[in-house]
């Protein structure tokens, strides 16, 4: 039945898909972050919906007749770096089996993804259209597993996804569009979009919690710091934030708190510890593989594990208990990339990090200084906080190649794109646009 | 409760993309009908600029 219903669905998209790269591409975004083949059981579970989008929309951004705005910036640049750094890997790797292939292909793809998205969302409506659609994405499993866990009292265990990982993932990726959501439920016209966006938040920060993830407490933490921080109005974000605190006191129960108190104790916590082995494993691995790594979650191989497991006593920053027999994955998107790519696929890493993070401030920066790029400067604030929560969750957590990452560092690299073609024809307009106190780059911006 | 939430989001994905795509090809200056339109505060206050400037000078006199 639901096969069908969504058959329908497809068959309303496929025009669509056949005449416009932008629709193209927020549907590869919407079934990469959303994956929707988890979801079908029947004759559309095997249909590779997100291949066929990908396809479709390469096609039609080189041949379509849709305008497009190719560029290229140090963020692009990056990318392209990556991509040959983990080719490298790939090739020359100590692991070569079908995961890492799978999971050089997933960081090609999103790599590719990037690029398109910068061509392609060329206008301010088509960079909301693009936010709205992560939100419809991730959202989606927000409504679905809150509301789960609203009807049965807490009774329901979630799991996590295919494409954002385990209960851990799913609450990092939730807690980096909940700033999203907070930007279209302020920008949205209609009534409607602002109450379901706000619900669409209450109801992610219950999944939040009914992940019992220690990462997502974390997290939530750092939401809460960073919107205080960037609020403009202080005393009402501190009003909402004490509001959610008062929400998860009353939401959670008891045995989500005995889980929260194992932080403080994480040093006797074999799960923790279990990560801090894989960690050093990683960096032993790096540190034999310096350049190029010992290629994609070369950790998780049996072989390797095996090898490195009596070398454990070369990296004695924490002491750790006897590494366990099977392998873990490395749970730190920093020592996942460092294993994976090695100090140079790190390096590279950290500077589209710190590009994405520089793009924030430089455009809140700009904004400042223009209202009618207000937007952008407030979209701007609230993908810091999505970063600043990716970084600092991601910390315990295998998620360097999340979808969702690579989709906000094109959105800011086009935002940045969009504000400099907007300031270039407000200088051509500078005097006109001064006369009537608005700019040119208000319809311009909004086309 | 899941084959609900997938049926809903997926339409609404799909409206969003209609009606945005119809938006796209509206002619220049001419306002968005979409839906899932954002507001742009600037559109209402067109002297948004110039009370910037105002406040700006303000507080460097004082």
């Amino acid at each position: 039945m639901r096969d069908l219903a969504f058959a329908f669905v497809w068959i309303a998209l496929l025009p669509l898909l056949l005449i416009s790269a932008h629709a193209g591409t927020l549907v590869w975004v919407w079934t990469a972050l959303l994956s929707p083949n988890e979801l079908l059981y029947g004759f559309m579970a095997n249909v590779p919906l997100n291949k066929i989008v990908a396809v479709l929309t390469i096609f039609l951004v080189f041949f379509g007749r849709e305008k497009k705005d190719p560029y290229f910036d140090v963020t692009l640049f990056l990318l392209i770096l990556l991509g040959v750094v983990s080719t490298v890997s790939w090739f020359d790797g100590i692991v070569s089996n079908p995961t890492a292939t799978d999971l050089y292909e997933k960081l090609l793809k999103e790599i590719v993804l990037v690029f398109v998205i910068a061509a392609v969302t060329t206008t301010r409506a088509r960079i909301d259209r693009l936010v709205l659609v992560v939100v419809l994405a991730i959202g989606f499993l927000a409504v679905k597993e809150g509301t789960i866990y609203l009807l049965t009292a807490g009774g329901h265990h979630i799991t996590g996804t295919y494409a954002l990982g385990d209960n851990n993932g799913l609450a990092m990726a939730l807690l980096m569009i909940i700033p999203l959501i907070s930007y279209l439920a302020r920008h949205s016209v209609a009534r409607i979009v602002k109450i379901g966006m706000w619900s669409v938040m209450g109801l992610s920060l219950v999944t939040v919690i009914a992940t019992f993830s220690r990462g997502g407490f974390i997290g939530m933490i750092v939401l809460a710091a960073f919107t205080l921080k960037n609020s403009r109005r202080r005393f009402r974000a501190l009003l909402l934030v004490l509001l959610a605190g008062l929400f998860l006191y009353v939401l959670a129960p008891n045995s989500w708190f005995s889980r929260m108190d194992t932080i403080q104790s994480a040093n006797n916590d074999n799960s923790f510890m279990g990560r801090v082995i894989a960690w050093k494993m990683s960096l032993l691995i790096a540190m034999d593989n310096p350049l190029f790594g010992g290629g994609m979650h070369a950790v998780q191989n049996q072989l390797v594990w095996d090898m490195y497991k009596k070398d454990l006593y070369r990296v004695d920053f924490v002491n750790t208990p006897p590494p366990d027999e099977s392998t873990h994955a490395a749970h730190s998107i920093y020592f996942e990339v460092l294993g994976d790519l090695g100090f140079v696929g790190l390096t590279l890493f950290l500077a589209i990090l710190g590009v994405a993070l520089w793009n924030c401030q430089q455009l809140y920066r700009v904004s400042r200084g223009h209202p009618s790029l207000a937007w952008v400067g407030q979209l701007a604030r609230m993908l810091q906080i999505s970063l600043v929560v990716y970084l600092t969750t991601g910390a315990a957590l295998s998620a360097a190649y999340l979808e969702l990452l690579y989709v906000l560092i094109a959105l800011l690299s086009r935002c940045r794109r969009t504000v400099q073609l907007a300031l270039a024809a407000e200088a051509v307009n500078g005097e006109t646009a001064q006369q009537f106190g608005s700019t040119p780059l208000l319809d311009g911006s909004r086309n | 409760m899941e084959v609900i939430s997938f049926f809903l989001d997926s339409i609404v994905l799909v409206i969003a993309l209609y009606l945005g795509l119809r938006d796209d090809q509206r002619p220049p200056g001419t306002p968005q009908k979409s839906l899932f339109r954002t507001f742009d505060f600037d559109a209402i206050r067109p002297n948004a600029m110039r009370e910037r400037r105002h406040r700006i000078v303000k507080s460097r006199i004082r």
